[in-house]
């Protein structure tokens, strides 16, 4: 009995101690970021493979449920996706008009143009292990010309941005994430704010004056005034504006466009995006 | 040294299939933690100074993968679980599943609430309390349902390591861990 008492003091003490290096460690690392930059790119080096084996498992075994197993209602489906392909090729035929107006007005003004998206196509081979941390791990790295910094999309919605680069993956911090900051507007109203990460599933976007009108539905576009993400891309819709008066800030709740737990692949823009200046500036 | 080497590379093999495996669980609050069971049966049966220590490189390791710059929140987490279930175990049936899984349950919380307790003094992450309980209670209810196989796999692949030893006193390992008794 004496001995066990012994020994759950020498454990008790050890813990405590080593809980107190924990804690000047992770205060020296929160001031120097870069403490742990390379055990990060080597344990990711390490894992890499390990993560790509199982992104090709996975989808061999969702390929095999989706072709095999999931062929319920497959008709039903086909007949609302011909409807749904003809709405949205009159959708496209008005657009394309948009577009060509557009332009023309835009060479009018002679707005100077942003240069068109081009990136790398990555895959998404794992997410984050951490509950706390909103990321996840793509196949490409410094070797194929990523950067930190860089912005991720998907389609039309923005996913986050390049945080960690190894040599052959990459880490993307997502929008959902605590420390995620987005540069935004409204696109209907042109309100303009930041869009942050909850650590959940949804965002919030602050500093929207009390005097803008938000509605639920309102879709949240990039400003391309932060430098890192060009403008008009979408980061998702309006869910609940929270309007207490006393506040000097509208709190408004944002359902992002992509959803992180399905997203498969996505473009890493490799191009540097210039911050749009407002026309005052620009004369 | 063999044996303290082998259990750190454990836990990074684990905290790499924990990655891998967090995609197929949607929405990913549900997947569970496959490092602190290992943490757990640690703390159970190879109870010492040392666990302790490899408990707090397991959690550097789990914060070198996972975390964005903060080293040391995990590990200082880990020690902690490893220190407080070490020292009540004496007084658990641990061959008892509910044991295992309950034990699960409040270490995942504990673990939890010292990695918010750290990550709040560097990072602005709102409300604690309600982050704690909106986010961790998925997590922590699969790793407490998830721990009783994990102990069992564990178990089976410490018997094949040789040179194992019994919880309390230094004897050579027993055949099966069934029959093992606590020496009052």
């Amino acid at each position: 009995m004496g001995v066990a008492r012994g020994n759950n003091l020498q454990i008790a003490i050890a813990s405590f101690a080593l809980f107190c290096i924990a804690l000047v460690l992770t205060a020296f690392s929160a001031k120097h970021p870069e403490t742990s930059q390379y055990g990060e790119i080597l344990i990711s080096e390490i894992v890499a493979p390990f993560e790509n084996v199982s992104y090709a498992l996975r989808g061999g075994v969702s390929g095999m449920w989706r072709r095999y197993f999931a062929l319920v209602d497959t008709q039903e489906q086909n007949q609302e996706l011909h409807q749904r392909i003809a709405s949205l090729e009159s959708d496209l035929a008005r657009l394309r008009e948009f577009e060509h107006e557009n332009k023309n007005l835009k060479e009018l003004l002679a707005i100077t143009k942003q240069s068109e998206l081009r990136g790398i196509v990555a895959e998404v081979i794992g997410l984050s292990p951490s509950l706390w941390v909103q990321s996840l791990t793509i196949n490409r790295g410094i070797a194929d010309g990523i950067k930190p910094g860089m912005a991720v999309i998907q389609g039309e919605g923005v996913v986050g941005q390049i945080m960690k680069v190894g040599r052959s993956t990459a880490e993307v911090l997502l929008i959902s994430d605590h420390v995620s900051g987005v540069d935004a507007i409204v696109q209907r109203t042109r309100a303009r704010g930041v869009v942050e990460g909850s650590g959940g599933e949804l965002c919030r976007m602050r500093y929207v004056s009390q005097e803008e009108e938000i509605q639920v539905g309102d879709r949240i576009i990039t400003s391309g005034k932060d430098g890192i993400y060009p403008k008009g891309l979408l980061l998702g819709v309006v869910s609940d504006v929270d309007t207490n008066s006393r506040a000097q800030f509208k709190l408004i709740e944002i359902h992002p466009t992509v959803d992180f737990s399905r997203v498969e692949s996505v473009l890493v823009l490799t191009v540097p995006v210039v911050p749009e200046k407002s026309k005052v500036e620009g004369k | 040294m063999k044996r303290g080497l082998a259990l750190v590379l454990s836990g990074l093999a684990i905290v790499a299939l924990q990655a891998a495996l967090r995609s197929f669980f949607a929405p990913s609050l549900f997947a569970p933690n496959l490092v602190l069971p290992l943490i757990i049966f640690l703390a159970f049966y190879h109870k010492s100074s040392w666990g302790v220590f490899i408990s707090f490189l397991i959690g550097l390791e789990y914060d070198l993968f996972a975390s964005r710059t903060l080293l040391g929140p995990n590990a200082g987490a880990f020690a902690v679980v490893y220190g407080l279930v070490a020292c009540f175990s004496q007084r658990l049936f641990l061959e008892s599943f509910v044991t295992v899984a309950l034990t699960a349950l409040v270490s995942s919380f504990v673990s939890q609430g010292i990695y918010l307790l750290f990550v709040s003094q560097f990072v602005a992450l709102g409300t604690a309390d309600s982050l704690l309980l909106g986010l961790s209670l998925p997590e922590s209810i699969t790793t407490a349902l998830l721990s009783p196989i994990l102990f069992y796999l564990f178990k089976r692949i410490s018997e094949w390591i040789p040179g194992g030893t019994s919880r309390v006193t230094d004897r050579p390992r027993r055949r099966s861990f069934g029959r093992y008794s606590r020496v009052l």
